[in-house]
């Protein structure tokens, strides 16, 4: 893909830094996202992983700058993207970057999609006004968009309405306006949670497919460690808010560092694993209730009294791979805080 | 088998007439109907956990609601401990209704948001007249205290709650009564990975401990292979391969099974699999192809397949499918 004006060759696509947004709620505000950290590399497939209200959509919203303000606010941290601050940009160059530059993928089409306009209004409308198609190019481009994604009688579908579409169908026509300016990176948010599980395959070898093809980067929003293993370079274990282990792909699966990850892993039911089911105690605590210390403590099976203190600091063991965790190193948040201030 | 089944459908049908475009309101629209359930039978035995599976539209659900009697089928039987279910007298239905419950997907609708979890519970032994008001609470308290639940819940409402606590309520409520037969429709799929596994080990327990039968309807193979004793794959209203769970995903016999345990994401990045896509989507249930209903979307498709509907056949130990391949 040709590099768009003013892009940056060197270092990654994506560095998010410190990132922190918070949400108004009757009882206070809440961090729903805490100082995280997020490195995408050009043509890289990053999986973020966890489960609801750990901070995994919210990421995504605040890097496009699409959180609901208020109660919504991304409070500290920077966004560079391309060599440029993206918090810092006016709303009409962040309007020239979304949709274009980076574009997202939503969970459900049904909703994500205008009842009211056909698919070709919908698909051509990024195509009209990032690329100044005119109405008849715009319309041509998206038959080819359509039929690209794998739609049959791109044609015809094109003046159809969403509730004309099936569930898959309208995953598709999500995925064509979110590749149609070629974008670099694309946030796919649980593209497939909707779907059947030979509709979801479809989708997925679509998406790799793509990547091959035009070379974009994808950050891919998921519970499902299936899906991710499938399709991820790199994994993001996320907890409350917090990126808990970072890893490889194959390091991750490999050896587990964290015991939420290993947690997960262990739960899944497994060909020739009978008995029950090696189940994580209790539940995800509220953002208003979070507990003192390590934010996974109360459901850790190795919790110990240094786990009560402060919180761990996500530290790097090995290529690559990150954890938070005392097992792994006694660094804590007010450590490395402290080192940062004295350099 | 049949004299040892608690439960034996047989050739259950369901169509739902839909209108040609706009609202019917029961006029008659021609004879255009969805085949939600197109000829179904099967049997669960006492204890037994039977799993149906298939993509959404495949009938499932409806077969569920089927023989509990919550839908009236356009043709066939059910028998449910001897009894023909669509014939009892009303009388007779309530008193087979204390042995078959259910437990919903979604524990935030199945739920009286206006009723107290205490109420919720104890509305079950009230419908029935069973026990005095304090054997029956009693009764809640036990059944709480078993789904892992303290009894200061009882006076809260279900807003109070998570949707694992959610179910762990349904689950409870379903068991109020000492059912003989549980159909569990989705009953984990809406919550969250860590939360599925507790919910199942505690369905698992209480099965083994009350000796239930289960139909479990679920999409999610990897659950279904660790919770059945044995499957049914539904395709388009249809039973297309029945089996033990160990010989049906290790040995899948039809075309549309194969399909689905290969689409199913494996948690191992160094396990790259062949993948044979199935092409296309689910053909519409008012219009169905003609032979094999999965002839449009089959790899395996020859010239045959157009011109004979293939009837379940036996393919191994306790195995069947219905492919003309194995005909």
């Amino acid at each position: 893909m040709a590099p768009g004006p003013g892009t940056a060759t060197d270092g990654p696509l994506l560095s998010v830094r410190g990132l922190v947004t918070t949400f108004q709620t009757p009882k206070g505000p809440v961090a729903a996202v805490d100082h995280l950290d997020l490195t995408v590399g050009r043509s890289e497939v990053v999986g973020l992983v966890g489960e609801s209200g750990c901070g995994k959509s919210v990421t995504a919203l605040s890097v496009l700058r699409l959180v609901p303000d208020p109660p919504g606010r991304v409070e500290a941290g920077e966004v560079v993207f391309d060599g440029r601050d993206l918090l810092a940009l006016p709303e009409r160059e962040m309007r020239a970057v979304r949709g274009r530059r980076i574009s997202m993928v939503f969970q459900e089409p049904m909703t994500a999609l205008n009842p009211v306009f056909t698919v070709a209004t919908q698909v051509g409308e990024s195509l009209r006004l990032h690329l100044g198609m005119s109405k008849a190019e715009a319309l041509a481009k998206t038959v080819d968009l359509l039929s690209q994604v794998g739609i049959p009688s791109p044609d015809a579908r094109a003046r159809e309405y969403p509730h004309q579409l099936s569930g898959g169908m309208r995953q598709r026509v999500m995925i064509a306006m979110a590749i149609a300016c070629e974008p670099d990176l694309i946030f796919a948010d649980e593209p497939t949670t909707a779907l059947d599980v030979t509709i979801q395959a479809q989708i997925l070898s679509l998406l790799a497919d793509l990547k091959r093809r035009t070379g974009m980067a994808l950050v891919l929003i998921s519970h499902d460690l299936g899906v991710i293993a499938e399709m991820a370079d790199r994994v993001l274990i996320m907890y409350a808010g917090r990126v808990v282990e970072s890893a490889r792909t194959s390091d991750l699966f490999a050896s587990p560092l964290h015991p939420y990850t290993r947690g997960l892993l262990a739960s899944l039911p497994h060909a020739g694993k009978g008995g029950r089911l090696a189940a994580i105690p209790g539940a995800v605590p509220a953002l208003t209730e979070l507990p003192h210390g390590c934010k996974f403590r109360p459901r850790c099976p190795d919790a110990h009294a240094a786990c009560e203190g402060p919180e761990p600091a996500l530290v790097t063991i090995g290529t690559g791979h990150q954890v938070r965790c005392f097992l792994h190193s006694p660094a804590s948040v007010e450590d490395t805080a402290a080192a940062a201030g004295g350099r | 088998m049949a004299d040892t089944s608690l439960l034996e459908a047989t050739d259950l049908v369901k169509h739902f007439p839909v209108g040609r475009g706009g609202f019917s309101f029961g006029r008659d629209t021609g004879h255009k109907v969805v085949h939600a359930v197109d000829g179904v039978s099967f049997t669960v035995a006492p204890g037994e956990v039977l799993a149906l599976v298939g993509e959404s539209g495949c009938g499932k659900s409806t077969t569920g609601r089927l023989v509990l009697r919550l839908l009236a089928p356009t043709s066939g039987s059910v028998r449910f401990l001897g009894e023909d279910l669509f014939s009892v007298p009303a009388r007779q239905m309530k008193r087979l209704r204390r042995e078959m419950q259910i437990i919903f997907q979604d524990p935030y609708a199945s739920l009286n948001p206006r009723m107290r979890i205490g109420t919720i519970l104890e509305e079950p032994l009230v419908v029935h007249r069973i026990g005095t008001p304090a054997e029956r609470r009693a009764k809640v308290r036990k059944l709480l205290d078993q789904v892992g639940l303290s009894d200061d819940v009882l006076d809260r409402y279900p807003h109070e709650f998570s949707g694992g606590q959610r179910q762990r309520i349904s689950i409870a409520r379903a068991l109020m009564l000492e059912p003989k037969l549980i159909v569990a429709d989705e009953p984990v799929s809406s919550l969250d990975v860590s939360i599925q596994a507790q919910v199942i080990n505690l369905v698992q327990d209480l099965q083994a401990q009350y000796g239930l039968a289960i139909l479990f309807i679920a999409h999610d193979l990897n659950m279904v292979r660790h919770v059945a004793h044995r499957v049914a794959v539904m395709y388009l209203g249809r039973i297309v391969e029945t089996g033990p769970v160990a010989e049906v995903y290790a040995h899948p016999k039809h075309p549309y099974t194969k399909a689905l345990l290969e689409a199913v994401p494996v948690p191992d990045p160094e396990r790259k699999r062949e993948r044979h896509l199935l092409s296309g989507e689910l053909p519409s249930p008012v219009d169905l192809p003609s032979g094999c209903r999965f002839r449009t979307r089959c790899p395996e498709v020859f010239d045959r397949c157009d011109k004979v509907d293939p009837k379940l056949i036996r393919v191994g130990e306790a195995h069947e499918a219905a492919c003309l391949l194995y005909e």
